[in-house]
Parts: structure tokens; sequence; C-alpha cells
């Protein structure tokens, strides 16, 4: 936290050099976050690259407060949920593909690279709808707040908590019924 | 039934390692964007060079110092507004002598030397104005006048 502070201090006297380590340091949550939404690893990258090419080029007319981390990830999943609706309505217009929900562990890509156990998470994750997954992985693995989070997607705080509560009983119920079989 | 806490503690333990590709994308963004950003304020710095080196600028910049200051000293607060000149020499010898009173209040603007200096004004209204005992008078000799003729 210290050290975010220090990160923030220099950028905002100025020091842009320090936005190769802020890319540094969180660069890897930020694709995890954004390939959990997303479910595809080379999309999540892209989001990860717009997000910090916008952030490198808006950094010299805004002076930053706060939480760091807590920005970068509101950042992502901003913009991860718009590539969301682009490819829904994508899907939507093109009638003849057949629909399909795109599922974590679908994508060998991605399972290949955790373990069994995790794999068993990433798919039960894909199982979520979108809204549902997107709080609860800004809340448990970026450690945004319930207020920070609603204010992020214009819902009422009540809403948040409310898809939090669902996407939980709906994880545990999966994980149970993967791990009996 | 899996608690939340192992839930909380399976998601926490997600990590997924950035591409080589991605890394060289951004830093290359970053070197790009930096690059740019010093372009501009080193041509910045240059137009302001040119303005503060510039000959003309330099005198029009003067100017304008100039004339501020010199509407400024018009018309500032700290610029007291000219006393009014004594009309004739009685006033002059008046004010000397209500100078040297010692009852009455040394300073120049003071109410009683301003009140003075009312009453020593010429007021040419006075000698227009007609009384009502000059207005009968001329009356009755117009009356006088009629019955003679």
């Amino acid at each position: 936290m210290l050290e975010d502070k220090l990160l923030i201090w220099k950028f905002n006297r100025g020091n842009r050099d320090v936005l190769r380590i802020i890319y540094e340091k969180y660069k890897d949550d930020l694709v995890t976050l954004a390939t959990v939404l997303l479910t595809d690893i080379g999309s999540a990258e892209d989001v990860v690259h717009d997000v910090f090419v916008s952030f490198i080029e808006s950094a010299q007319k805004f002076q930053m407060t706060g939480s760091l981390k807590g920005y970068l990830a509101t950042c992502v999943a901003n913009n991860a949920r718009n590539r969301n609706k682009a490819n829904q309505r994508k899907r939507n217009v093109d009638l003849n593909e057949p629909s399909h929900t795109v599922v974590v562990s679908s994508n060998p890509e991605f399972s290949a690279i955790f373990d069994e156990e995790l794999r068993r998470l990433s798919w039960a994750l894909g199982q979520l709808p979108y809204e549902q997954r997107e709080v609860l992985i800004l809340h448990i693995y970026s450690g945004l707040k319930f207020k920070a989070i609603a204010k992020s997607q214009e819902v009422s705080i009540n809403t948040v908590q409310g898809r939090y509560r669902y996407a939980i009983d709906k994880l545990r119920s999966l994980l149970n019924s993967e791990a009996k079989k | 039934m899996r608690p939340v806490s192992d839930i909380q503690r399976l998601i926490k333990k997600l990590q997924i390692k950035s591409s080589p590709d991605l890394d060289r994308r951004v830093h290359d963004d970053i070197t790009r964007i930096l690059a740019e950003s010093e372009k501009t304020s080193l041509t910045n710095l240059n137009i302001h060079r040119i303005i503060t080196t510039g000959g003309v600028m330099k005198l029009t910049v003067a100017a304008a110092i100039l004339i501020a200051f010199g509407i400024g000293f018009s018309i500032g607060r700290w610029s007291k507004p000219p006393l009014p000149a004594p009309h004739s020499p009685d006033i002059n010898d008046y004010i000397s002598a209500v100078a040297v009173h010692p009852a009455l209040p040394k300073a120049e603007d003071s109410f009683w030397r301003r009140k003075a200096l009312a009453a020593m004004q010429p007021r040419p209204y006075i000698q227009t104005q007609t009384t009502k005992t000059t207005l009968l008078n001329a009356y009755k000799q117009y009356l006088k006048e009629k019955d003679h003729d």
C-alpha cells in the first residue's frame, strides 16, 4: 500500500517512468481479471493493452488519488464489459452461428494453465452470468468494495450484493456437483 | 458443501502470466507516448523562448506593463482628489486665520474647513432672486402709472 502511495506520488509529480513499474506490478493481476471476465486470453490481453495505453495517454491530464489497483481493475472491468457487449451484439446479428455460452473450461488454452482444482473453479466461473462473475471477481480477486462496484456498474449496492450472493451460491453448488462426479 | 472462505481462497489463487508479446506491445507504447509527450513539451519550450527573446514581443509586453501601471496609478485607491482652489484673496485670509486658530481641527480636509469654503463660495442666484416687497412695489408703481395715463 505504501509502495502504491509512493508510485502515485511520483506519478503525480510528473515522473512518467513510473508507468513501467506500475505495469510490471499489476500486469498479471489485470490479465487474470480480464481472462476470467472474458474467458479468452487473447481478448483479455487486448483489454489490458488498451487500458494501459489509455492510462498512459491520459496520465498528464489527471491527478490520481485512492487505490491504484482498484482504479486499474475498474478500468479493465469496464473495458471487458464493453467488449463483452460488443461480442454479444455480434453473436445476435449472426443468426447462422449457433448460440453458445463461452465457458472458461471449454478453452483448452485457459484450462491448461491451472491445476485440477483451479480448473474446476474456472469451469464453474464460466457457468456464471457475466454480471455475477464480474461482481464476484472484482470483490474477491481485486478487493473492490461493493460500493465501488455499484458505482462502476451504475446499479444500486443492493443489486451488487444480491449478484454476489447468487454467484457464491451457484459457484458452491457447481463445485459440489462437480466434486461428486 | 464448500465454505465461502474456501471459494475465496481458490479465487485469490488464480494467476495468469502475461505473455511476452503483451509486455513488448505495452512497453513499446509507453516508450512511444513518452517520446511524443517530451517532444510536445520541447516544442512548447521553444515557443516560450521565441516569445521571450523576440524584440517586438518584449516591447509589447513592456508597453502593456506601463499602460497597466498608468491606469492603476490614475484610478488607484491611493490617489487623493484635488483640493478645491480658493476663489478670492479673502478666502485665503480666512483659511489662514482658521488654520492658526488653536480650537479648530488642523486637518486639511476637515469638516469645518469644507464648511467654511462652501460658505465662501459665490452664490449668483442670490442677486437674481426677487423678494415679495420688490414685487409689491413694482405692482404699485404699475398701478400708479396706469391711473396717471
